[in-house]
């Protein structure tokens, strides 16, 4: 780092006690409304996330209206119930469901991009975003496409475009991401990766291999009668799903950590730069412990887990360079006026379901 | 007149001014950098407290106020109704006591919605699917149940994977034809007997079992047949069967599964999925038993009116119990108590007559 250049970190002040009361009053309420309070749930939840995020002392904001995250849930409870029933009319249907939505997946990624961006702001400028239609065609249809074709290979590549895509389209005020992470530093990640799982399977598979013999595995899967055989099958079975999930969430780590360092730490926002130093062991015991505390208390420490994953990622995330805010300017008439038109219009919904 | 301090950004620059603010109850007013601001006090937008996190004032113009304590300016404003709901919506989120209460109550709705709320919807919603709709899916299911085999694999190292269950019926025709008919005369006796279909199958691993499916399609296992000792056991057996059917408990069943899966994907749109699986696996064990008491009733109810004794319901459900097979029948397992269950079934007395068609084949 070379002089001049000073480091301002994220805080996180989000506390468990304080998220849990808003956490549980969301749920009494989005139950005894049927869910339809859970739309205002979505907007509290996210403020408490953004509000208590600082930088430099001072905090996002999420700005959605609850009615358009509605109307969004709306759109697809219908969608839904559709498809479920789409079955007993014709066979035929759920698949051109199916069609249907890989074709409009661009399209609602753009509006729920859009719509979140144009609804968060930091120090009273919004966020944007302006993905064109035609790449997010090539990346989200064309790309899964040859996902496939390619037994995938391409897999690093689609990571990389769809990652830069999201990110080069955002802008705070008038000012755009930029991100210059390239396809191959997404392949050194991936490589690494799949050769771990390939080494570790294929010495378990030898084991299982040499220790299993293949006849009684046979007849316990068929036999399925008697009560021995089964549950030593179930035995068996129960430490291979174990081990999987284990190598899976290990390598799944692995990669979020990666991944994330690598995309933010080549992003830029006009002079700013990022630092971000997740660790993947880190990531994997915050995954495990968490999902350990969310089973030990029935769900209910849920929101300790959400509160303890924020904090993390935050607290190995910062800004580089000069932080000089006044530097960053919106084009606040215009975007009143985009705005406000995109209320009058039907398409002002929420497509995103996080 | 109250003063406080904040920090004002004017929406076009990201630059924070530090800024003195007055207030009467009419009117909001600051200097930011040689201009002053006027704004009336009511077209300016306090929004709600949330945690502690910054109090935020949003103005009229796209700019906004960021200030750590704003109570004073709260106190200025006329409440409305939607002040008020935040109000105690953020106390409600800020007391442990009140979210313990909140707690206890989420439990309370949730466990209402389940037990109330979502077989009533179902209910609702099964009465007015058509007719052929629910057969369509009745012939499904029951396509789905019949055994098929798929075969992978060259001459040498062949596997096969089987799905569904059932075989074809073993049963002649004639006897087939039999029951048919038996059940027939026993239905004419009903004033509301349900429209339904008699398929016979081969029961396979499932055994001796009797299944209602939706679209009034009952299914008879020859397994049962045998365990039976008089056709009027089947008879028996089936009279509860159609209690689901005109009930319409199969659907409705399947709806409330996807009901409550809809809700909870609603509801959890603010929890974890992990946690949402569990009171949905749960809530299936429930509606089951009131849904098999229901069908009970039915069944003692029509028995009685074609004076066939009801205690060879209980007669042929003991022996089904005894039976050492690899899956329990729906009709047993769902009963946890059933001895408690088949005392009606024994108390019941008849002084009448055996309605005709039926062939009274007791040993």
């Amino acid at each position: 780092m070379f002089k001049g250049t000073k480091e301002t970190p994220i805080e996180f002040t989000g506390k468990a006690g304080e998220y849990f009361g808003i956490w549980i009053i969301n749920l009494l309420l989005s139950i005894v409304t049927l869910g339809i309070y859970s739309a205002w749930a979505k907007v509290r939840r996210k403020k408490y996330f953004y509000q208590n995020t600082l930088i430099d002392g001072v905090g996002f904001d999420y700005h959605a209206s609850p009615v358009a995250i509605l109307k969004g849930r709306i759109i697809a409870f219908v969608f839904f119930m559709a498809y479920a029933f789409s079955q007993n009319v014709s066979p035929y249907l759920p698949m051109v469901f199916a069609l249907i939505i890989l074709f409009l997946m661009p399209w609602m990624v753009i509006r729920a991009m859009t719509f979140n961006a144009r609804n968060s702001s930091y120090r009273g400028l919004r966020f944007d975003f302006a993905g064109g239609m035609r790449e997010a065609l090539f990346i989200f249809v064309s790309l899964p496409v040859l996902f496939i074709f390619t037994l995938g290979l391409i897999f690093p590549y689609m990571v990389m475009r769809q990652s830069r895509y999201l990110l080069e389209n955002h802008k705070f005020g008038l000012t755009a991401f930029r991100m210059n992470a390239k396809a191959k530093d997404f392949y050194l990640i991936y490589g690494k990766v799949l050769l771990l799982v390939m080494g570790i399977g294929a010495a378990l598979s030898a084991l299982v291999a040499l220790s299993v013999d293949k006849d009684t595995l046979l007849n316990s899967i068929q036999g399925m009668q008697t009560g021995a055989a089964l549950a030593d099958f179930g035995l068996i079975m129960a430490a291979f799903i174990l081990f999987y999930l284990l190598l899976i969430v290990g390598s799944g780590a692995y990669v979020q950590a990666r991944v994330s360092n690598l995309i933010w730490n080549s992003t830029t926002l006009g002079n700013l730069s990022f630092r971000s130093s997740l660790r993947a062991h880190d990531m994997l015991w915050l995954y495990l412990s968490n999902l350990m505390l969310i089973i030990c208390s029935f769900g209910l420490l849920t929101p300790l887990a959400h509160i303890r994953m924020m904090r993390y990622r935050t607290s190995r995330l910062s800004l580089t360079g000069e932080t000089d805010f006044d530097r960053f300017v919106g084009d606040k008439q215009a975007g009143v006026k985009a705005t406000g038109a995109e209320m009058a219009d039907m398409f002002d919904i929420d497509l995103s379901f996080g | 007149m109250i003063h406080f301090h904040a920090d004002y950004f004017d929406g076009i620059s990201a630059r924070a001014v530090k800024v003195e603010i007055e207030a009467n109850s009419e009117e909001i007013a600051f200097g930011a950098g040689g201009v002053r601001h006027v704004f009336r006090l009511a077209d300016i937008r306090v929004q709600p407290k949330l945690g502690r996190a910054r109090r935020v004032i949003e103005l009229p113009d796209g700019g906004r106020l960021e200030a750590g304590d704003i109570a004073l300016l709260e106190a200025l404003q006329r409440p409305t109704g939607e002040t008020v709901f935040w109000h105690w919506l953020h106390r409600l989120e800020n007391h442990l006591g009140w979210a313990l209460f909140a707690l206890i109550l989420t439990l309370l709705a949730g466990w209402g919605t389940i037990n109330f709320l979502i077989p009533a919807l179902a209910e609702q919603v099964a009465y007015a699917i058509p007719p052929s709709m629910e057969r369509k899916l009745g012939e499904q299911v029951l396509a789905m149940m019949d055994e098929q085999i798929w075969t992978v694999g060259d001459h040498e190292d062949q596997s096969s994977l089987q799905l569904g269950y059932f075989k074809p019926s073993q049963l002649d025709q004639a006897r087939q034809t039999a029951l048919s008919e038996q059940l027939k005369a026993l239905c004419a006796k009903q004033p509301d007997c349900p429209a339904h279909e008699l398929k016979f199958r081969g029961g396979g691993k499932i055994g001796a079992n009797a299944f209602a499916l939706p679209g009034g399609f009952v299914v008879l296992t020859d397994e049962l047949v045998a365990l039976a000792e008089t056709d009027l056991e089947i008879i028996a057996i089936l009279m509860h069967e159609l209690g689901h059917v005109k009930m319409r408990h199969t659907l409705r069943q399947t709806l409330q599964g996807a009901l409550s899966g809809l809700l909870l994907a609603a509801v959890t749109g603010d929890v974890d999925t992990l946690a949402s699986g569990l009171p949905a696996a749960l809530m299936e064990l429930r509606y089951s038993r009131q849904m098999e008491t229901e069908a009970d009733a039915y069944a003692l109810a029509s028995l009685r009116r074609a004076c066939v004794p009801p205690r060879l319901f209980a007669a042929i459900l003991q022996r089904l119990e005894q039976e050492d097979s690899v899956s329990i029948p729906e009709i047993v397992s769902t009963h946890p108590d059933n001895p408690a269950r088949l005392q009606p079934f024994l108390e019941a007395k008849l002084d009448c007559e055996l309605t005709p068609g039926l062939a009274r084949t007791d040993p």
